[in-house]
């Protein structure tokens, strides 16, 4: 074959291309004219390429063909069960949330807490502007601008945190147009109070990426927290399983962080800060595997920008990963609390299956080594939620029996002085535990009753003094048609109480919706 | 369009959104009639990937569960038609990976003589039923992209299906139809 020969084919070759390119995409106009006049000269090219057309139109008509009567039963049985609980992944996405919302009453509200239990022994009593008030009875829901929502399940408050000047909320991905995969931004909001939330605007730092399946981690920011250095924010962005974390120092300019190679194959759930540093709790797995080993994992970072991995010890080993089908579930740690000696996380293990996960509870004097502490936890189930409140920690979550789609699945508290045994109890009346935070010698947390399908489906506040005895404290308003609470989360700062989250009222309109109520604490 | 197959399904005796009495949820009901608007298309998109009907019934099924199961967990995909597109596209190229190490086995363990399928003759009866031959030697992820943009799905949407760049998505969509038709003139060639 000679040189020739070789170029007059390679011409033949792009022009096959050419013409099977300008079938699904338009050619420039150098292309178009390079292609005609090779066409022009080259009838057997010509043909093929009028092949090529017919090939795709071919391809393009319509089969008329229906599946079975097995397929339909099956979805339409599928369609008729109504979940009692949350899918697994989607338990996996709500404890990562409420993790964050643990996170931040950890921080934002626990340490508040701390700081103002030693000093000023509070109690909650009328104020002059609300004379009657119970804590709870007052609750007001808040209106978010319709543009600052999105639509479907876009642009929902997942996490709210206590700043300086504030409130600060993150949440899903706002995407638009809301019909075209396009990229989205992480979602932010800042409030003075916790009314009047005002949505942050799309940056480059807040960018996702292009919008992809949704199997795989909870895309979006699901928790922050501010610090020493600043607010953290963490989430997924869409790209791969990348991890996206975020800093900021007034809640409205926001720069992405680089975590860098120690991050790979990890799904983060949650970020407390201390007095000194950040903490990102998560499980890191073989994604390649359907039931791998999964690891617990922690990162610490004193300034949100630079990360180092805890030390990935023996205490680490969190069973084996859940083949889904689609991304596995891996379990982990699902939250964090800064404490007086450090850190304590809880979580959970799983045996390869849904059915025998248990609690699980990690200590850390320094971020960096972590020591297994599940000591009482002998029960079926997770812990979603942990804040310094109690006798020293009071952690929530859920028991499972066996596993967690039963109906109601039970809530649970767990007590600790430090991390290192646990006292548990289930909550009478209390489904589905969630967010906890605590505030004027109080634990708040949070429980989601979603009954299929009787409705509306309640979100309830409970209280507690000592993290074991739990009191019911009031309804929180009836949002009509409710169908579930997947997300809430609370956060207490040193006036007021604030619960961000969403309701899934049909499966096409999820509402942004916070919740404020004023909570009045006085020194006697 | 003078040639279109018949469908194989028996004819449905009581339409499914009179199955929802009076107690359906809006849910429910939307549910339903996604169902039924996408599944034909879907199925056909299935079968041409697979040409194996049980296997594009589990396949659709597998599909439509998860989108509901999205959907009960406050996930509702904003355009559905994408997403179950890209849903299928991804279980039916995992189970093309998966198939082809039980292809390799087969032959050891089973009468590889396969009856006479409906879905079999419907692509038969195509006018161009050897197009369906050749597309089934493409790599997966080429026949899907084919198929997903003879379904009217823009580039990005196959780009993300198929968990590719626009640009790699492009290059694959052209080198896949040219591919198809060496194909075909090589089986031409043949005759």
């Amino acid at each position: 074959m000679n040189r020739q020969h070789l170029d007059d084919r390679r011409l033949h070759d792009r022009a096959l291309l050419l013409a099977a390119s300008a079938i699904d995409f338009d050619l420039t106009s150098a292309e178009t004219g390079e292609l005609e006049a090779h066409l022009a000269t080259c009838p057997t090219c010509a043909r093929r390429a009028a092949a090529l057309r017919a090939d795709a139109s071919t391809l393009g008509r319509p089969l008329t063909l229906l599946p079975s009567r097995r397929v339909d039963d099956a979805v339409y049985a599928a369609i008729a069960q109504r979940p009692a609980r949350p899918q697994r992944l989607w338990l996996l996405a709500a404890a990562v949330l409420l993790l964050v919302a643990l996170l931040l009453g950890a921080v934002g509200v626990g340490a508040y807490l701390l700081r103002t239990r030693q000093t000023l022994p509070i109690s909650i009593v009328p104020t002059p502007t609300a004379p009657a008030v119970v804590v709870g009875e007052t609750w007001q829901a808040l209106a978010i601008p319709a543009s600052d929502i999105g639509s479907g399940w876009i642009g929902l408050m997942k996490a709210v945190a206590v700043t300086e000047s504030g409130f600060v909320a993150v949440g899903a991905p706002v995407c638009a147009p809301q019909n075209d995969p396009t990229t989205c931004h992480a979602s932010v909001w800042t409030a003075a109070t916790g009314a009047g939330w005002t949505r942050v605007p799309d940056q480059p730092a807040l960018e996702l990426g292009l919008t992809v399946p949704t199997s795989g981690p909870e895309k979006g920011m699901f928790d922050v927290v501010e610090g020493p250095a600043g607010i953290v924010a963490i989430g997924h962005p869409y790209d791969d399983r990348g991890t996206g974390i975020w800093r900021s120092h007034d809640g409205r300019t926001w720069e992405r962080v680089d975590g860098g190679a120690i991050f790979t194959n990890a799904t983060i759930s949650a970020v407390t800060s201390g007095s000194a540093n950040y903490v990102i709790v998560g499980t890191v797995a073989d994604p390649a595997s359907a039931t791998a080993p999964a690891r617990a994992a922690a990162w610490a970072s004193p300034d949100g920008l630079v990360w180092t991995r805890a030390t990935d010890s023996a205490a680490m080993a969190a069973g084996s990963c859940v083949d889904t089908g689609e991304t596995p579930f891996c379990a982990g740690m699902l939250a964090v609390a800064a404490i007086a000696t450090g850190f304590v996380a809880v979580g959970e293990t799983c045996p390869g299956t849904f059915e025998g996960c248990r609690p699980a509870a990690w200590t850390t004097a320094d971020g960096a080594n972590w020591v297994r502490s599940d000591t009482g936890l002998d029960f079926n189930g997770l812990l979603t939620g942990v804040t310094a409140g109690g006798p020293g920690l009071v952690a929530v979550g859920t028991i499972c029996q066996p596993s967690c789609f039963n109906v109601s699945p039970p809530g649970v508290a767990a007590t600790s002085r430090d991390g290192s045994t646990w006292t548990f109890s289930p909550v009478a009346g209390a489904t589905e535990l969630k967010g906890v935070a605590s505030a004027g010698g109080h634990s708040f947390a949070l429980g989601a009753r979603n009954e299929f399908p009787a409705l509306p489906a309640e979100l309830q506040l409970w209280r507690s003094d000592d993290g074991i005895a739990w009191e019911r404290v009031r309804t929180l308003p009836s949002i009509p048609d409710a169908a579930s609470y997947p997300s809430v989360d609370i956060a207490a700062a040193a006036d007021r109480l604030v619960i961000v989250g969403w309701v899934t009222a049909d499966i096409a309109h999820d509402s942004g919706l916070p919740f404020l109520r004023n909570l009045s604490l006085r020194s006697p | 369009m003078t040639d279109l197959p018949e469908s194989t399904a028996a004819a449905d005796p009581q339409p499914a959104m009179e199955r929802l009495r009076g107690g359906a949820h809006a849910d429910e009901i939307a549910l339903t009639t996604l169902y039924e608007t996408h599944r034909a298309e879907v199925f056909a998109f299935l079968i041409r990937m697979t040409r194996d009907r049980e296997a594009a019934e589990d396949l659709l099924q597998e599909t439509f569960i998860r989108l509901i199961r999205e959907a009960r967990a406050g996930r509702m995909p904003d355009a559905v038609r994408p997403w179950l597109y890209r849903v299928a596209t991804n279980a039916a190229i995992s189970r093309a990976r998966k198939g082809a190490l039980w292809t390799r086995l087969l032959p050891r363990l089973v009468d590889r003589r396969e009856p006479v399928r409906p879905e079999g003759e419907a692509l038969r009866a195509e006018r161009d039923a050897e197009l369906h031959t050749a597309l089934a030697e493409l790599a997966p992820d080429g026949r899907a992209a084919l198929l997903l943009a003879a379904q009217g799905l823009a580039g990005r949407e196959i780009a993300a299906s198929i968990r590719r760049s626009e640009g790699a998505t492009r290059t694959l969509i052209c080198r896949s139809r040219v591919q198809l038709r060496l194909i075909l003139e090589a089986k031409e060639g043949q005759a």
